[in-house]
């Protein structure tokens, strides 16, 4: 169905151009969402096919296959995969559901396989081989979409201390801290994963991965999940993309995705960022060992080999089928209302098909207080950004941004969310984590929270960086200007430079343990694990972090956790913080520019005083050791409709 | 949960005691605070819940109490002091009075009496607080869904 926006009067030719334009693309200019989903049939057929290249290379392996929003469809753990040993010569296995299983211990450099000295945070951890699994499926089905299929390797590729890995004197990674997302403490995520309970996004137990073998499978086009391997005992990433690695877990996973592979048109390797391809595999099909007709039937797979794995909130032990995305039962679907206009928004929902966001007023109960009406038109307007920005991370060229908006206020309460049609499911969690954060650090009382929550250390450095009442003075931090603050050089990429104030120093540094990032919500996933070993009979709550408890919302302020790159910024009312907006799903520049210009224009369209930070308290007035932070950095020309190169100047 | 507001009605919760499917947590060592205290989680039946909390008052005289709920759906709810359970707008001038009973320094919050909760997600965030004449003073807990025998 195409909706046409209201014809106004005495248009220009251009204007009526610009008119159609709009009309279609922010209707319903984009085909439906296809109706597809993985079977038990076809879940079973990825687990036979993987299975079959495992023994074809007389290796074990844990196997997990998800759907697109996190439904953990089967775990299959094969006998003898992974390791019997942790890091520290403690025997790892453990029964999950009477299955003996393996460990893999956490590295971040697989050169070490008991884990780098040094490092600390989750660094020589080790979980079951079918928790790694589980966040590797999650991870591939999370970060792709229609326009783009990223694997665990890609995201190896963005998340490190330079882009690319090894590069010296580049920049951190675009997505540097997405790891810490997804969590099982986060407030937002379905902690149930089951057949009755099937609305997503679900949590991972140990967010996203960065370990290669976690690959997008996908049905005539269509994303439907991903499939996860782990086999080598060692959950890591690829620390040198300057190389092309013999991955058994990855060449495992390809295998699983035999009749399932991405379009070739949006693997990530047919996508660029700062002129740089992603990464998707290292490896192709002709590299694997075993042949599709070959693969026996899992229903024939004898015993011996291994067995489904039943394991804490995530598989109960039965093969079930997908989600079809776009349908209530995934928790995603087309907004039904006329909340954001004419605009093809899409919504969660809960079990019994009904928004669980949809906009309300901020809980502050002040006067300054966002209005519903006000969070319904800042999210409107942010969406009509997307759909006329020109997306950086889909193909074809020429596709619109997709992405999810997430509001909050200043107790981090959500006040609403909703998203492009098509937005990866990863920007869901983060574009919450985005708003708080921006919130959060602007906030008056983020000092005295963080002191609360025995987090001092990170005050004292931020205030040696930025002056003694940084994080009490209400400056306005942008997700970017809080990102220049957690990088392992400061400035960002200039190696032998000293660390940012909410970093590691780069000898402790690594993906696994970023600094305030980490340090935040570490206890959580160490709560989360040993629950799943069946230490503890408590799972991790549903609110990260210890800081402080807001009674608005019986949770900290960031009770998903923070996130630390661009794509937020804080909302005010004239001089008053009242909130914070965040946007993810594609390029970093795209997510600052959807939240910042969606923002102002929401500002001028209301006339209510709400809109972004006066620049007397943005973050890039303030200039550490010699250098400006940045506040938001639009992309140039981004627009599909307009010929503006600048549209964030001056604003 | 929104239309189960009615259904969902009383817990009485006291740790280390159980009585059939109804809780209590001991009084002497739970208080409220001005920061937030964390209490602890609770596993219930959710066919047939019912938890009731007892807190430490210490020198505090509280004016008015309440209990509110998050659900992991993203519901916020508050209950009435005739059990029932309504929207929240989570601002905390909408908060009505509980009138829960005071005792020997105590204070008992009746929060969910035979409830059917089969329906909904878990965990839900239970926020227990009282105000007096200076502070407002709460504390929060976790229901869980008590895996069946």
């Amino acid at each position: 169905m195409k909706i046409l926006l209201p014809m106004p009067e005495f248009l220009h030719f251009r204007k009526i151009l610009l008119w159609l334009f709009l009309s279609l693309v922010m209707s319903n200019g984009n085909p439906a969402l296809a109706q597809d989903n993985l079977s038990i049939t076809d879940v079973k057929q990825v687990l036979a096919q993987a299975i079959h290249e495992a023994q074809r290379r007389n290796v074990g392996a844990a196997i997990a296959v998800a759907d697109r929003t996190g439904n953990i469809l089967a775990v299959y753990n094969m006998l003898g995969a992974n390791r019997q040993f942790n890091a520290t010569g403690v025997d790892c296995t453990v029964a999950l559901g009477n299955i003996p299983v393996g460990c893999v211990v956490v590295t971040s450099d697989p050169k070490h396989p008991n884990g780098v000295p040094g490092k600390g945070g989750l660094e020589q951890v080790d979980v079951p081989g079918p928790v790694a699994a589980i966040a590797k499926a999650i991870t591939g089905a999370y970060l792709s979409s229609r326009g783009n299929a990223f694997t665990t390797r890609t995201a190896s590729q963005i998340v490190q201390d330079h882009f690319n890995p090894r590069e010296r004197f580049s920049p951190s990674g675009p997505l540097f801290g997405v790891q810490f997302s997804q969590l099982p403490c986060s407030d937002l995520t379905i902690s149930a994963n089951n057949s009755i309970v099937t609305i997503g996004p679900k949590r991972s137990p140990l967010g996203l991965s960065a370990d290669p073998g976690g690959i997008p499978l996908y049905k005539n086009g269509e994303p439907v999940g991903a499939i996860g391997v782990i086999s080598d005992g060692l959950y890591s990433l690829d620390p040198n993309i300057g190389d092309y690695d013999n991955s058994i877990d990855e060449l495992i996973a390809l295998a699983g995705t035999l009749g399932f592979a991405a379009p070739r048109n949006i693997l990530g390797s047919r996508i660029t960022v700062e002129g740089k391809t992603f990464r998707y595999t290292d490896k192709a099909y002709r590299s694997l060992k075993s042949k599709i007709t070959e693969a026996t039937s899992f229903d024939l797979i004898d015993p011996t080999v291994g067995a489904l794995t039943p394991i804490g909130t995530y598989f109960d032990g039965n093969i079930r089928e997908g989600t079809i995305f776009g349908t209530p039962a995934s928790g995603y679907r087309a907004n039904t209302t006329n909340e954001y206009g004419p605009l093809n928004a899409f919504v969660l929902v809960d079990t019994n098909n009904q928004p669980r966001f949809p906009p309300r007023d901020g809980t502050e109960g002040t006067p300054d207080a966002l209005t519903a009406n006000e969070v319904r038109a800042i999210i409107r307007n942010a969406l009509t950004i997307a759909f006329r920005a020109r997306a950086q991370i889909r193909r074809p060229l020429g596709d619109h941004a997709q992405v999810t908006v997430s509001v909050v206020d200043t107790n981090g309460a959500i006040l609403g969310i909703a998203r492009t049609p098509d937005g990866p499911v990863f920007g869901t969690d983060v574009s919450l984590q985005k708003a708080r954060t921006a919130a959060f650090f602007s906030n008056v009382n983020a000092a005295d929270e963080l002191i609360a929550a025995g987090l001092e250390n990170y005050v004292l450095q931020v205030r040696s960086f930025l002056g003694p009442t940084a994080l009490n003075d209400g400056i306005a931090f942008a997700d970017r200007s809080g990102g220049n603050l957690s990088r392992p050089f400061f400035p960002d990429g200039i190696d032998g430079a000293p660390h940012g104030p909410l970093s590691r120093p780069i000898k402790e540094w690594s993906p696994f343990n970023t600094g305030l990032q980490s340090d935040l919500i570490a206890g959580n996933i160490v709560a989360h694990r040993s629950f799943l070993l069946g230490l503890s009979d408590s799972d991790t709550e549903a609110n990260c972090t210890v800081l402080p408890l807001r009674p608005e919302t019986s949770k900290s302020r960031i009770s998903n956790g923070i996130q630390i790159f661009p794509g937020s910024v804080p909302i005010f009312r004239n001089n008053v913080l009242v909130g914070g907006i965040g946007v993810s799903g594609d390029g970093i520049d795209q997510d600052d520019m959807i939240s910042f210009l969606g923002l102002h224009n929401a500002g001028l369209e209301l006339g209510t005083g709400v809109g972004n930070a006066p620049r007397h308290l943005r973050a890039d007035l303030l200039i550490a050791q010699g250098t400006r932070l940045r506040y938001v950095n639009c992309p140039f020309s981004p627009f599909l409709d307009s010929a503006d190169q600048t549209p964030c100047t001056g604003k | 949960m929104k239309r189960k507001i009615k259904q969902i009605a009383m817990i009485t919760l006291i740790v280390g005691i159980s009585t059939g499917p109804s809780q209590v947590f001991s009084a002497d060592s739970l208080r409220l605070s001005v920061e937030g205290a964390t209490l602890p989680s609770t596993a219930i039946e959710i066919e047939n819940a019912s938890i009731n909390l007892t807190i430490d008052l210490g020198n505090d005289a509280p004016l008015e109490t309440f209990v509110t709920a998050h659900t992991p759906a993203g519901a916020a709810l508050q209950r009435t002091n005739l059990g029932y359970w309504v929207p929240w707008s989570g601002k905390l001038r909408d908060l009505v009075d509980n009138f829960n009973s005071r005792k020997d320094n105590q204070i008992n919050f009746k929060i969910l009496k035979d409830e059917d909760l089969s329906q909904e997600l878990f965990p839900i965030r239970i926020m227990v607080a009282y105000k007096t004449a200076i502070a407002f003073k709460f504390g929060v807990f976790e229901l869980l869904n008590r895996p069946s025998e």
